[in-house]
């Protein structure tokens, strides 16, 4: 499995550099000027201006701001932030563990739940239960995070405050957030452990096992929902980036801190290093997530072996 | 305005220290201070102040975030500054119009021409890393400020090292030239002329920072962890989340205009930043806050009815809510018709209910009425009169040709980029409908903040944009409409040598009177070429717990003062 490792990251290289370049150039594309939201509200003459270009480099040639990024990331220097004048690193760090906090929480929402509704529908099929559990499945699907998260917020923090509204510090603070962050992809998780354990419930091995004499949670357990799981994983590591996406609208409505936060006030401050660092550290979160989902099929199918 | 405090009476020019302010309770004075803003008289009050329980922690919830500095001088959000007050105080507070109490300095004296400041300082006052408050830090403070100023203009900085790039301090500190220590606890703050407004400018802005503090820190390590001489020292700063500042136990040296002198009743006080209002406001109703920054208005008569919240309502002084029209870009908007037919077509009631909840005031002139020097008269200058607006624009050769009007082929079409956030949005929507019934055609486009601020002062691409400026002092005038400002917030780059004259003379007038009809000139001249319609006066809700108690707000509406809150 070494070799196999190995060899994903070095895969890894390109496909950050690329994203690296992609996201540079895209920043210098757009209009905005860094300088304006640096110089913010107060008078400010050109000569200023050019002034803060100079002083944050913005005034040299775009390959030679590159090249001098790139130095810096490849020593593992992220830049300054222009407005904080923070290191990027240190910002990324302390808003990265909320929001992968979060995301984890979510997760788990989507695992157990998605899980629990999924396997119950399959068992009861065609039953009252099962139309139940794809009605909140369909819920999920179509209620937008932001206004799940009034909702909960709305009924579960204002009207009979068993919830805080605020704050990010505990697990209390974390149950809404990490509801509404895993709720949509609970949904789609149940529908399809539902529809991929009423499939292998038919297959010849589930029928062995029954007609074997072993009891039916058995069955369930080690012969069908173990197969089914396989698609339910390559669906969750798909899903991760949804869920850090989801993470940053609901960062914002619960007023925790985060990758969302700072992501929302660099764009619009046009601040470059933290934009350029926020997308690096997404898109190696991406890379790795990506790896250990391929490398959890092994576990779960013996078929799978990596060299 | 005038206003009394426990008898003695209290107005700019008067030399006032300690004994003005006296032993005012600080409920008392708060009242004052509200009543003043109404334009009430209030020479007598007693309120007993009721025992509370010293300790425990406040939640305040923060209605904007801070903007990635905690340096009073190099922020340009009040929002900062709600904050750092409180760990870096100023040398003057300004609880009511024309209101100055000691926060700092013990006293002051203005040279008989208003170009010299002499402040007097308490002395026994020691900053957070211990070392002495006195008038040196009062001239680093000062000219920090204006240090990144003189390097742009070619004079090399003593210590390069902690040049700032200043924020709103840099306005607010006026023509200043420098300071002269003339001992350790006497300073002369010398303006290049004079300048009125200079005491009401250097409220949080120019909080007095450690001058070892910088150094040693350094700006940007300083900018994180501040370090001043207010009642609550720096906790700890979770950007985008909250800020926690922590009791000062050595603080005795607070105002006299606070019922509390010494170190403030709770130990901590953590500012959540809840940018979401009706969130915000929820949190108030929960008690998961205990105050909170502007309410949102739908919920207004739930809080009123709600006994365990208390609505703070304040009238908010500077300007209000206006519109300004770019006066340098070519096309229709460039028809002083068609800026004034604009300004008749808009039922300015009818926007008050539709965008506010009916919460504000329609406003009349681009100061607002809780500002010294407003004009009443600009009241009878436009009305909601259709019929007289179609009639300018007739007047003009804009004629109607299918929905909208043009003249020689070019359509009667505006141009409104705009933000996409409230009240922003709800502005634009509204004005374009209202500006449609006589023909005009508005293009609202929503853009990107970055983006907008582009088109804004480079491109210079719009006809009409909004502004909000709460401020002191009349001197806002000179900030939205003085040449000098074209470019930044003089957005309707209005370039009259004229209103330039009456600004300039305005901020170096002492007498009171003088100023103020040097104002309502400015007031009426920007109102009659049609620079800008004023839509609302807008006014301050904040709310709190009903039992929290000894909070004030400044004149400005914007300072939260907690040295004496606590609950009861």
């Amino acid at each position: 499995m070494g070799p196999y490792i190995a060899r994903r990251l070095l895969q890894a290289i390109p496909v950050l550099f690329g994203i690296s370049v992609f996201t540079f150039l895209i920043l210098h594309l757009v209009p905005g000027d860094p300088a304006l939201a640096l110089a913010g509200d107060r008078p400010v003459s050109d000569a200023e201006l050019d002034e803060i270009r100079v002083a944050y480099g913005l005034d040299r040639p775009l390959l030679e701001q590159y090249t001098s990024y790139i130095g810096g990331v490849l020593q593992g220097d992220l830049g300054q932030g222009f407005h904080s004048r923070r290191p990027v690193a240190e910002s990324i760090s302390e808003a990265l563990t909320p929001t992968l906090q979060l995301a984890l929480a979510g997760v788990i929402v989507a695992v157990v739940l998605g899980l629990v509704l999924g396997i119950t529908a399959a068992l009861f099929h065609n039953s009252w239960i099962d139309s139940l559990a794809m009605v909140i499945a369909l819920l999920g699907v179509s209620v937008p995070v932001f206004y799940l998260g009034l909702l909960l917020l709305f009924f579960l923090s204002f009207q009979i405050q068993i919830f805080p509204a605020t704050g990010s510090e505990g697990i209390r603070n974390l149950i809404l957030p990490g509801f509404v962050v895993g709720f949509s992809s609970a949904a789609y998780i149940a529908r399809l452990v539902r529809s991929s354990m009423l499939e292998t419930m038919r297959q010849d091995y589930v029928v062995t096992a029954r007609s074997k004499g072993l009891r039916e949670r058995v069955v369930v357990t080690r012969h069908a929902l173990r197969n089914a799981l396989i698609p339910t994983i390559t669906f969750m590591g798909l899903q991760f980036a949804g869920l850090l996406g989801g993470a940053i609208v609901t960062e914002q409505i619960f007023s925790r801190p985060g990758l969302g936060r700072i992501a929302i006030s660099a764009i619009n401050n046009r601040d470059f290093p933290v934009i350029q660092g926020i997308v690096l550290v997404a898109a190696v979160v991406y890379v790795v997530v990506n790896l250990l989902v391929d490398l959890s099929y092994a576990v779960f199918d013996p078929r799978i072996r990596y060299g | 305005m005038d206003t009394r405090h426990n008898g003695t009476r209290v107005s700019r020019r008067s030399l006032i220290g300690g004994a003005a302010a006296g032993a005012a309770g600080l409920s008392v004075a708060q009242l004052q201070a509200k009543a003043a803003a109404h334009g009430v008289d209030f020479t007598s009050a007693h309120v007993v102040r009721q025992e509370g329980q010293a300790g425990g922690r406040l939640i305040y919830g923060l209605g904007f975030d801070l903007d990635g500095t905690m340096d009073p001088q190099v922020t340009n959000f009040d929002s900062t500054i709600r904050v750092t007050m409180n760990i870096c105080e100023p040398l003057v507070w300004m609880p009511a119009a024309d209101t100055f109490v000691p926060g700092l300095a013990e006293s002051w004296t203005i040279s008989e021409d208003g170009s010299e400041y002499t402040f007097v300082l308490k002395q026994g006052v020691t900053f957070h890393d211990g070392t002495p408050f006195n008038a040196e830090a009062v001239q680093f403070t000062f000219d920090r400020v204006v240090a990144n100023r003189l390097q742009t203009e070619g004079t090399p900085a003593a210590e390069p090292d902690i040049v700032i790039l200043s924020g709103q301090a840099r306005d607010h500190l006026g023509p200043y030239s420098h300071s002269e220590i003339i001992d350790d606890y006497t300073i002369k703050v010398v303006l290049t002329s004079a300048f009125t407004p200079f005491l009401s400018g250097i409220n949080g802005y120019l909080g007095i920072v450690s001058p070892t503090a910088v150094r040693t820190m350094g700006i940007e390590a300083f900018a994180r962890a501040p370090v001043g001489t207010g009642p609550y020292k720096f906790g700890e700063w979770v950007e985008n989340d909250h800020v926690t500042l922590i009791k000062n136990p050595d603080y005795n040296w607070g105002s006299s205009f606070f019922s509390n002198t010494g170190a403030p009743f709770f130990d901590e006080i953590e500012y959540r930043v809840i940018t979401d209002v009706s969130i915000r406001t929820g949190t108030i109703t929960t008690g998961e806050t205990q105050y909170i920054d502007a309410i949102d208005p739908l919920q207004l008569p739930d809080l009123e009815a709600n006994p365990e919240v208390e609505v703070i309502k304040y009238d908010q002084p500077g300007s209000g809510r206006i519109l300004l029209f770019n006066l340098d870009r070519e096309g229709p908007i460039a028809d002083q018709n068609v800026r004034l037919a604009m300004h008749y077509a808009l039922d300015k009631v009818a926007f008050n209910e539709a965008v506010y909840g009916g919460l504000n005031i329609p406003a009349a002139s681009p100061l607002m009425r809780a500002t010294v020097g407003y004009d009443p008269t600009t009241e009878t200058m436009f009305s909601y009169d259709v019929a007289r607006a179609n009639q300018l624009l007739d007047e003009a050769g804009w004629v109607m040709n299918g929905d909208f009007r043009e003249k020689d082929g070019v359509p009667l079409r505006l141009e409104w980029p705009t933000q996409q956030r409230e009240p922003d949005v709800s502005t634009a929507t509204f004005c374009q409908g209202a500006w449609r019934e006589i023909g005009i055609d508005v293009n609202v486009e929503i853009l990107e903040p970055a983006i907008l601020r582009t088109r804004i002062r480079e491109e210079i691409a719009y006809d009409i944009t909004p502004l909000w400026f709460s401020y002191a002092d009349p001197d806002v005038l000179r900030t939205i409409f003085w040449s000098g400002n074209i470019g930044n917030f003089n957005r309707s780059r209005l370039n009259d040598p004229a209103v330039d004259e009456l600004l300039i003379s305005a901020f170096q007038a002492i007498d009171p009177a003088e100023r103020a009809s040097l104002y309502a000139q400015v007031q009426q001249m920007v109102l009659s070429v049609g620079a800008t319609i004023p839509l609302v006066d807008t006014i301050v809700y904040n709310a709190k717990r009903a039992n929290l108690e000894g909070d004030a707000i400044d004149y400005a509406a914007s300072y939260v003062w907690l040295n004496s809150a606590q609950f009861v």
